[in-house]
C-alpha cells in the first residue's frame, strides 16, 4: 500500500509540471451587465429598510425647504411648487431648483458651493463590496467575506439613493444602463491571455476596452455568446498584468481606463479608475464575473450625474429624490484618495463596479478604430463650467439657453434678476465671495 | 330596375319634383358585399394609427403563448371583445445602429418610418401613414386627419419627415368642424351639389399652373426642391378640392351626428377616457363618409404626462419614480396608466367595429396600427415594444393571433402594413431596420 501511495504522489507531481500547461491561451468576453458594486442590505425592493440603509432609500426632497433661500419669498416657493396641468414637477421647478444659492443669479448645479450643504442620507452599514485600494485594513468597510479595509466611498455616498440601490443587477440605473448597453449604446470587451494553465497562471494579461461592434441578441433579448468583437485600443483601453489562482484573476494595481457606466448618450465615455484593480472569476459555464475598482474623480461623478440628457439635475432631484447639492458636498466630503498636488484635497473617491461577461471572440481590428465621444452639447458645456468653477474658484454662468435636448429639464428661463446693489455676472465669471 | 347608391326616388307633388334618397342597401354592393356593385370598385381599405406613450407592463400584458387562442391578460382586458379582429405583436426590436438611443423617441420613430432617428423629435423620413395616405387618399376630402385626445397641439406623430408634423385636432368640436363643419355636405343628402366656393378655389389654382411651371424652370436646384415640396402640398389641396366637387362615395349606413358639446380636453385620465371615444366616433364617421381614409390618433404622448387628478405622479414620472413592487413584480401605479391607454384603444376599435359596411364592419375594412415608444418605460427599453394591428384590411390580414417577433426588426410591421394596404413593396427600412420579411403569420 505504501508503494502505491508514493506512486500516486509522483503522478500528481508529474501533472502539475506537465509541459502542456505552458501553452499560450486566450479567452475573450463581452460584458453583458455592468453596474456600481453597491452592497444591498434589504430583502427585495429598493426601498426596503436594510442593514445598509436602516431608513430605506432616500425619500423625496422637501422642496419647500430646498427652494427657500434668503432672497426667494415663501410665495415664490409656493408658486414654483404649484402643479401645472400636463407638466412634470421637474419641469415646473427646474428654474427654482437651478437657482438656490446665496444670490439669485447663481446657477447652483454649476456652482453648488454657492448653496449651503443640506446633508445627504448615506450608507451607515459596515459591509461593502470592492477593493482595499489604499492597502490599509483599518480604513473602509468589511467585505462580504469578512475582508478588512474595503474602500468604496462612492457606495457610502450613493448607496441609499433610489436609483442606485437594489439587489445585484436589479437597481434602477443598473437595469436601465445595462438595457441601453446591450441595445447598442456601447460594447465593452475583456480579453484575458496567459502562458500556463488558464485556471492557474502567474503570467497573465488582461485587456479591457470598448468594441465598435454592437452586441448580438437572441430572440429572447439576451446577449448571444461566442460572437466576434473588435477591441478598440483607444483612449478607453487598458492592458494590465495579472495572475490567476483557481480561476480567479487578480490584476496589478494601476490606472484603468475603461468604458463608463452610462445610461444616456451624454454620459457615455471614459471612466478613469486611478490606482485601479480588477478581480474576475472565470466560471465553469464560461462566463466571467467580478469587479473593477479604483479612485474616480468625484467631480466627474457629480458632473455626469447632474449634467446629462435627459435626466439632469432637476430630474435627478424630482424623479429620483437626490439632492444634487447634498450629493456634491457628500462626494467631496467622502473623497478618500488622489490628493491634489497643490491643495492636498482628495480628488478621488473609492469605487467598485460589478462586471458580468459572456464568452466571445475578442480580436484586434485590422485598422485602428476610434470610439466617438460626443462633445459640445449643453451637458458637456455645463460640466466644463462646473469644473472651471471649482478649479478657478469663480462663479460660472450657465451655457446659453436652448442647447439642451428634449425632455431635459434645465433652467432655460433667464436667471432671476440680481438683487439691487450686487454685481451681476450675466456674462463670464465672478469671483466667489 | 337598376339601382345605384346614388339612386333617388323621384316624383311629382303639387307640381314640384320631389326626391328622396335611399338608405344604404345591400343591393348597392356586389354579391359578396365586398365591392360597390355600380362601379365594381372594392370597398376602400382605410388606415389609422393609435399612439400611446410609455409602453405596457410585461408582467400584465404578455401572453405566455403565441398563435391563436393566446391567454387573456389583465392589461389587455379591455381589448378582449376585439381579440378575434386584432393581432398582438410582441418581441420586435427597434435597432438604433450607430445612432443614439433617444429615450421616448427612437422606438416609435423607428416603427413609424423604418429608420432610427438621429435627433430627438425628428423623423428620419416620411411616416408610414403619410406614405399610405399618398396612395389611398385620392377621392377623399382630407389626405389624413390627426387627433390628439389630450388637447396637446404638439402631439402628432404623422410627418413628411424631419421635425414637421401634421397638426392635430385637439378637441371634439374642432374635429367635428373639420370633418362636418363648413364645406361639408352630407353625402346622403339628396340635394348634394358642389360648393361654389370650392369651385372658385380650384379655378384659382388651375390658372396659376402655367406660372408654376415657368417658375420651376427658372430657379436653382435647392429652390426647386423647396418649391417641389410646396407644390406637392398644393397638388394635394387640388386633389382635395376635386374630391369635394363630386359626391363622396359613402358606403356605410351612418348618420352625421350633432356637434359635440364643449368639454374639457386635457391629460387628466377621466377626461381622456371621455374625449377619446367621442373623437373615435367622429373619426369613424369621417372614414365612413369618405372625408378621409387615413387618421392618426394620439391618446398620450411619449413620456406621457397623463395624470390622475389628486395623484402626485404623472404617468412618465411614475414609470421612473415608482419602485417595482417586488412581490407583484411590477409598478402598480404605472401599470394602471397603461391600462387606460388600452381602454382608449378599445374605444377606437369599438367605434370602427360599430359601423356596418357591406359584408362586415368598418374595422374589417380598415387596418389600425397601435404602437408606443417603449416596452419597459422605466428603462426606456425599445426591444419588444408592444403593438396591436387591428382590422382585417378588407381580407388582407389574418387576425386573432399573438405573434412574437423574436428580436427581428419593427420594420416588419410597417412592411406588412404596406403590403396589406396594396403596396408592391419588397423591402422597407434602413440599416438594421431594413427588412424584406413581412409577418407571414398574418398575411393572407
Amino acid at each position: 500500500m505504501r508503494i502505491i501511495f508514493v506512486s500516486v504522489g509522483l503522478i500528481g507531481l508529474a501533472f502539475a509540471t506537465t509541459p502542456a500547461s505552458a501553452v499560450p491561451w486566450v479567452r475573450g468576453y463581452v460584458v453583458d451587465a455592468y453596474e456600481p458594486a453597491f452592497y444591498f442590505g434589504g430583502k427585495l425592493s429598493q426601498d426596503d429598510l436594510g442593514t445598509d440603509c436602516p431608513k430605506g432609500a432616500v425619500p423625496d426632497n422637501d422642496y419647500a425647504k430646498i427652494l427657500k433661500t434668503s432672497w426667494r419669498s415663501d410665495a415664490e416657493v409656493k408658486k414654483l411648487m404649484t402643479p401645472v396641468e400636463g407638466r412634470e414637477p421637474g419641469g415646473i421647478m427646474a428654474p427654482g431648483l437651478s437657482y438656490r444659492g446665496f444670490r439669485p443669479d447663481i446657477e447652483t448645479y454649476i456652482n453648488p458651493f454657492a448653496a449651503p450643504d443640506p446633508g445627504f442620507q448615506q450608507v451607515t452599514g459596515k459591509i461593502a463590496e470592492g477593493f482595499n485600494l489604499d492597502n490599509n485594513p483599518r480604513t473602509g468597510f468589511s467585505g462580504t467575506k469578512g475582508e478588512a479595509g474595503i474602500d468604496n466611498n462612492f457606495y457610502r455616498v450613493m448607496g441609499c439613493t433610489l436609483t442606485y440601490r437594489g439587489a445585484p443587477w436589479k437597481g434602477y440605473l443598473s437595469e436601465r444602463s445595462t438595457d441601453k448597453m446591450v441595445d447598442g449604446h456601447y460594447t465593452m470587451v475583456i480579453r484575458v491571455s496567459g502562458n500556463q494553465d488558464p485556471m492557474n497562471d502567474a503570467d497573465v494579461v488582461v485587456e479591457v476596452g470598448y468594441s465598435p461592434d454592437q452586441m448580438v441578441k437572441d430572440p429572447m433579448g439576451k446577449v448571444t455568446p461566442d460572437y466576434s468583437y473588435r477591441l478598440a485600443k483607444s483612449a478607453q483601453f487598458t492592458k494590465l498584468k495579472a495572475r490567476i489562482r483557481g480561476g480567479v484573476i487578480e490584476t496589478e494595481q494601476k490606472d484603468i481606463r475603461m468604458p463608463e457606466f452610462s445610461w444616456a448618450e451624454s454620459n457615455r465615455g471614459e471612466a478613469l479608475f486611478q490606482k485601479g484593480k480588477m478581480r474576475l472569476t472565470m466560471n465553469n459555464d464560461g462566463t466571467l464575473l467580478g469587479m473593477a475598482g479604483g479612485y474616480r474623480d468625484w467631480r466627474e461623478i457629480y458632473g455626469r450625474d447632474t449634467f446629462n440628457i435627459p435626466s439632469g439635475g432637476p430630474t435627478r432631484e424630482t424623479f429620483y429624490h437626490q439632492n444634487q447639492i447634498g450629493m456634491f458636498y457628500a462626494l467631496r466630503r467622502n473623497a478618500d484618495g488622489i490628493p491634489d498636488a497643490t491643495t492636498g484635497q482628495n480628488t478621488g473617491i473609492s469605487t467598485a463596479y460589478r462586471i458580468r461577461a459572456l464568452p466571445a471572440f475578442v480580436v484586434d481590428p485590422r485598422q485602428p478604430v476610434v470610439i466617438d465621444q460626443q462633445a459640445g452639447e449643453r451637458p458637456y458645456q455645463e460640466r466644463d463650467a462646473f469644473m472651471r468653477a471649482l478649479t478657478t474658484r469663480t462663479l460660472q454662468a450657465p451655457p446659453p439657453s436652448g442647447s439642451g435636448g428634449g425632455g431635459y429639464y434645465r433652467s432655460t428661463t433667464p436667471a432671476p434678476a440680481p438683487v439691487p446693489g450686487q454685481a451681476s455676472k450675466s456674462t463670464g465669471a465672478t469671483a466667489v465671495r | 330596375m337598376s339601382l345605384s347608391r346614388r339612386f333617388l326616388l323621384r316624383g311629382m307633388t303639387h307640381s314640384s319634383l320631389a326626391v328622396m334618397s335611399l338608405p344604404f342597401l345591400d343591393c348597392f354592393l356586389n354579391e359578396n358585399g365586398t365591392a360597390l356593385a355600380a362601379t365594381g370598385k372594392p370597398i376602400p381599405t382605410r388606415f389609422g394609427t393609435y399612439f400611446w406613450g410609455c409602453g405596457l407592463t410585461k408582467a400584465l400584458f404578455m401572453p405566455a403563448s403565441v398563435g391563436a387562442n393566446y391567454q387573456d391578460t389583465p392589461q389587455l382586458a379591455s381589448l378582449k371583445p376585439f381579440k378575434g379582429k386584432m393581432n398582438l405583436l410582441t418581441g420586435f426590436r427597434a435597432f438604433v445602429d450607430e445612432k443614439p438611443n433617444i429615450q421616448h423617441w427612437s422606438g416609435n420613430a423607428a416603427i413609424a418610418t423604418g429608420n432610427a432617428p438621429a435627433n430627438d423629435r425628428e423623423f428620419a423620413g416620411e411616416t408610414l401613414d403619410m406614405t399610405i395616405a399618398g396612395a389611398i387618399a385620392k377621392g377623399s376630402r382630407y389626405k389624413s386627419i390627426e387627433v390628439a385626445c389630450s388637447g396637446n397641439r404638439n402631439e402628432s406623430f404623422s410627418s413628411l419627415g424631419g421635425r414637421n408634423t401634421n397638426p392635430p385636432e385637439v378637441s371634439p368640436i374642432g374635429l367635428y368642424n373639420r370633418l362636418f363643419g363648413a364645406g361639408f355636405q352630407d353625402p346622403s343628402n339628396a340635394d348634394w351639389k358642389p360648393d361654389p366656393h370650392v369651385m372658385l378655389q380650384q379655378s384659382v389654382l388651375s390658372v396659376v399652373t402655367e406660372d408654376r411651371q415657368k417658375l420651376m424652370a427658372s430657379v436653382g436646384a435647392a429652390d426647386k426642391a423647396r418649391l417641389e415640396q410646396y407644390f406637392t402640398s398644393v397638388r394635394e389641396l387640388e386633389q382635395g378640392l376635386a374630391a369635394e366637387l363630386s359626391r363622396p362615395e359613402m358606403i356605410a349606413d351612418v348618420k352625421i351626428p350633432a356637434s359635440p358639446e364643449e368639454m374639457i380636453v386635457n391629460k387628466a385620465v377621466p377626461n381622456l377616457l371621455k374625449v377619446t371615444p367621442i373623437m373615435a366616433r367622429l373619426l369613424a364617421i369621417g372614414l365612413a363618409t369618405n372625408q378621409t381614409r387615413v387618421f392618426n390618433m394620439s391618446f398620450c404622448e411619449p413620456a406621457s404626462t397623463m395624470y390622475q387628478p389628486g395623484d402626485s405622479y404623472p404617468f412618465h414620472q411614475a414609470t421612473h419614480e415608482e419602485p417595482v413592487d417586488e412581490a407583484l413584480g411590477y409598478q402598480p401605479i404605472t401599470s394602471k396608466f397603461s391600462e387606460y391607454c388600452m381602454q382608449g384603444l378599445a374605444s377606437v376599435l369599438a367605434e370602427l367595429d360599430g359601423i356596418r359596411e357591406g359584408d362586415g364592419t368598418l374595422l374589417d375594412h380598415s387596418l389600425l396600427l397601435a404602437y408606443t415608444d417603449t416596452s419597459n418605460a422605466k428603462l426606456h427599453a425599445i426591444d419588444g415594444i408592444p403593438m396591436v394591428l387591428a382590422g382585417g384590411a378588407n381580407g388582407k390580414i389574418k387576425t386573432g393571433l399573438h405573434v412574437a417577433g423574436g428580436g427581428t426588426t419593427v420594420s416588419r410591421v410597417g412592411l406588412t402594413v404596406q403590403q396589406a394596404m396594396g403596396f408592391l413593396l419588397d423591402s422597407w427600412g434602413t440599416q438594421s431596420n431594413q427588412t424584406n420579411r413581412p409577418i407571414s403569420e398574418i398575411v393572407i
